[in-house]
């Protein structure tokens, strides 16, 4: 259970705030509602430039890091498909050098062609890091344009290509943050040694002088419904043959999401799962294998991912993995296998308890998908699955026609 | 008044709780972390048998990967379906200095949890072909591993700075896994599996009753003294620098590094400050240089490192291809500029204020000083000792750090590794 409490400035920014006095530090957790969804298919991978734009300085600040360090606070910032995330863990009595500096940074970003330059070669160098410097670093890049067709799910935070990145001009981002970042469209959570009285009027002073703008976003378009199964494969520099199987499945937190989730923990949560014990240690078809789900804020994908054993054919391979799936249509899981994950479930919510900072960015993803109190019934949700309906939902799940099969192949195969 | 920023605080002191520590009629020392408020107990049993101990290349970590493969009442698949039925977390490994053993439970399952434990430390049967099944994917996942240009300057790294057949330097290769027989693994375990010779942490929930359960649990584990540390390993360093570049790659992984002084050492702290300044936090140096400046990386740090017998410096970063050269030119720049120049005193006292918040968190209730407290044993320190290193940076001056800089930088002494 988080406790929390909730308000609201006359500018429209939210704020959560949650006591923990057992902590020394404060976590600030910024959450603009503004992901890799809302750019512009033309030019994709500007969310997240822009995140590296916001450690730039601004007006009063001019070195972001710079006060946090002297703070004794550690600070850093993520871009994911949905949401913009910036936070600080800072030693309680340095909390206003935090307050102070993200209330900057919303109202007086300096944005110059120098840094813009600069962080353009850092995001490309990353782009390489991650994602093309290494084996199967593009799966996602195949696999997010093989299962959407409409949704800009369809690319990755990073971008589709690194020429999006190059083409970014200094216009886009003033564009971006005068559209984006601003208070209207912002979740502020303070959790640790903090009362909400002390919030409310630390909040006051440094936010509410910051005015609301009119914060337009691009209609996201829903993703059609898959009507046949999709494949592709892709021969790469890569060692060893690889299946990823994606399936569509609800949104974080919709009807039918728990299932799916349950079904994942079933599949592959844990060494006792089904798809290790069978697929790696008695058929031994892969060297490893496993089911996850995204948990996106809107269409969701249910995604199987195995490295083949050496020597193992693709058919073979394929086939296997299908037949976990149809035990998974033709029988329901036992009460006991049923029970063990929603005990998995119980002891990981209750480890996430644990973290100040997970309990700030668990707050703060709840209030953007519509509501902080949603994160306390989780628990319930997911006790609340029943042999029955978690059968029901692999049945519509596990469709032919709701699969995108990709293959990431060697050369000289 | 929005214009200025809030005036900073003084941080405060860094302080430890109190761990009780208790002998178990076997001879296992029981160190208690109590607090937190949740439900959870974390136990973490600290073995001799690590990359050190071992008399044969990579026995050590297959020793810790088939504990619970398999005991002479249990298949690995039973043992798995306990662990995951009550959602608990067991994770066995072996680092460079010592194994361990990790459990992490709800307090309310921590009984069966407890028996299972007992039963993978008296009687594991190491199986032939759970052995064989984990080489295999080893293996595999080696494949992957050697396509990876930071894996591969991080390998050459250490085989440099250690040596090849040294416990820190040697590499995971596929022979190294295909020679292991389960006949090492058995005596291995043999030797060096003794409680006696290690300790246990008990952290977390521990209301009188939960702490009767894990005492007589753990007691009745078989733990007789053998006297495991008896090991000596020399290093062989070759210096040089060693371009290994891989063919199509879009990066370079660059690795720049020497063995130094190890904690104990009475310039240990002054050494740690230069490090950070040059490359341990985000306004770093090298940071503001290579990432800020010019461009040339998503990042790049340094690092003091700290194994049981020897610590190490070193810095690393991924660069694009074309820029090996701006970078290993600016990286050796910035060595020097710390060598002939004091370091101002605002940067000073920002870089202090940064280690000493990276404690304040590092202390931060019972599960995190959980790993303190193994280190300090681990190093045969006592919690005075770790205050004491601590507080004395905020002393530290310009014109030591100075000095350390010059004495354990020697550029002509590093290996240089680029892949």
């Amino acid at each position: 259970m988080i406790q929390f409490n909730r308000f609201q400035l006359k500018n429209g920014l939210t704020v959560l705030v949650h006591h923990d006095d057992a902590t020394p530090f404060v976590v600030v957790n910024l959450t603009y509602k503004v992901g890799a969804k809302h750019e512009d298919e033309s030019r994709t991978g500007f969310a997240h430039l822009f995140e590296h734009l916001m450690f730039g300085g601004s007006k009063n600040a001019p070195v972001f890091d710079r006060p946090l360090e002297l703070a004794g606070a550690i600070n850093n910032a993520f871009t994911n498909n949905d949401i913009t995330n910036y936070y600080e863990m800072i030693p309680k009595e340095n909390l206003e050098v935090a307050l102070w500096l993200e209330s900057d940074r919303m109202n007086n970003l300096l944005i110059n062609e120098n840094s813009l330059n600069v962080q353009r070669k850092v995001v490309i160098e990353e782009f390489k890091e991650r994602y093309l410097n290494k084996p199967y670093g593009e799966t996602w890049h195949y696999l997010r344009e093989l299962a959407y067709k409409e949704h800009p799910y369809k690319w990755p935070t990073i971008g589709k290509t690194v020429q999006h990145i190059e083409e970014a001009s200094l216009e886009d981002v003033q564009e971006f943050y005068n559209r984006f970042y601003s208070p209207n469209n912002a979740i502020l959570t303070l959790a640790g040694d903090i009362t909400e009285i002390e919030a409310q009027r630390l909040v006051e002073k440094y936010f509410g002088h910051i005015s609301a703008t009119e914060t337009e976003k691009n209609e996201i378009l829903p993703e059609p419904k898959q009507q046949e199964a999709r494949t592709k494969t892709v021969v790469a520099d890569v060692p060893a043959n690889c299946i990823y199987m994606a399936f569509h499945m609800p949104a974080r937190g919709e009807e039918n999401y728990y299932e799916c989730d349950l079904i994942s923990d079933v599949l592959s949560n844990g060494e006792s799962a089904r798809l290790f014990q069978h697929l790696v240690k008695e058929q031994q078809l892969f060297s490893s294998i496993n089911a996850y789900i995204l948990g996106s804020f809107e269409n969701g994908l249910f995604v199987i991912t195995g490295h083949l054993a050496d020597g193992v054919n693709q058919e073979q391979a394929e086939q296997a993995i299908w037949e976990q799936i149809n035990l998974l249509i033709k029988n329901p899981p036992t009460a006991e296998e049923l029970q063990k994950v929603k005990n998995k479930v119980e002891a990981n919510l209750t480890y996430q308890l644990m973290s100040v900072m997970n309990k700030a960015l668990n707050l703060a993803f709840y209030e953007v998908m519509g509501n902080a109190e949603d994160v306390n019934f989780e628990q319930e949700k997911y006790q609340a699955v029943t042999v029955e309906s978690f059968h029901k939902v692999a049945q519509q799940l596990f469709k032919k026609e709701n699969s995108n099969t990709l293959w990431q192949l060697k050369q000289n195969n | 008044m929005m214009n200025e920023m809030p005036s900073i605080k003084p941080l405060s002191n860094i302080q430890l709780l109190q761990a009780e520590e208790q002998l178990l009629s076997n001879g296992v020392k029981l160190v208690l972390l109590p607090g937190g408020d949740q439900e959870v107990v974390n136990l973490q049993f600290i073995l001799p048998a690590g990359r050190w101990q071992e008399p044969k290349h990579l026995v050590a970590h297959l020793t810790a990967k088939l504990l619970k493969d398999g005991t002479t009442g249990k298949s690995s698949k039973e043992i798995n379906e306990i662990i995951d039925f009550y959602g608990a977390h067991i994770d066995v490994s072996a680092s460079y200095d010592y194994a361990s053993l990790s459990l992490v439970c709800l307090t309310k399952h921590l009984q069966p949890m407890l028996e299972l434990v007992c039963e993978l430390f008296s009687s594991p049967t190491f199986h032939e072909e759970e052995l064989r099944i984990k080489q295999k994917n080893a293996i595999e996942k080696l494949k992957v591993n050697e396509q990876k240009t930071d894996y591969l300057a991080q390998r050459a790294f250490h085989q440099k700075m250690f040596g090849q057949n040294h416990p820190y330097g040697y590499a995971s290769s596929k022979q190294n896994y295909e020679a292991v027989t389960t006949s090492d693994l058995k005596s291995f375990f043999q030797n060096q599996y003794s409680l006696s010779d290690g300790f246990v942490l008990a952290v977390g929930h521990l209301p009188s009753d939960v702490l009767k359960q894990i005492k007589e649990a753990i007691s009745t584990i078989y733990s007789p003294s053998r006297n495991a540390d008896a090991h000596q390993h020399k290093i062989e360093t070759t210096v040089g620098k060693f371009h290994l570049r891989k063919e199509g790659a879009q990066q370079a992984s660059i690795r720049i590094g020497q063995p130094t002084i190890s904690i104990h050492h009475k310039d240990h702290s002054c050494l740690k400050l230069a490090t950070s300044i040059l490359g341990g936090y985000f306004g770093s140096r090298l940071m503001s240089n290579l990432r800020e400046e010019k461009g040339l990386t998503y990042g790049v740090y340094s690092t003091l490192g700290a194994f049981a017998q020897q610590g190490y410096f070193y810095i690393g970063t991924d660069v694009g291809v074309d820029s090996v050269d701006i970078a290993l030119q600016e990286i050796y720049v910035e060595i020097e500029k710390l060598q002939n120049e004091l370091v101002p005193e605002d940067e000073l006292q920002l870089v202090k204020n940064y280690i000493i918040g990276q404690y304040l968190r590092k202390v931060d209730g019972p599960f995190a000083q959980a790993s303190i407290f193994k280190t300090l044993i681990l190093h045969q320190q006592t919690a005075k000792e770790f205050i004491d290193r601590v507080e004395a940076i905020r002393e530290i001056s310009a014109k030591q750090i100075q000095e350390a800089a010059k004495k354990y930088w020697q550029v002509d002494k590093m290996v240089e590794i680029v892949c």
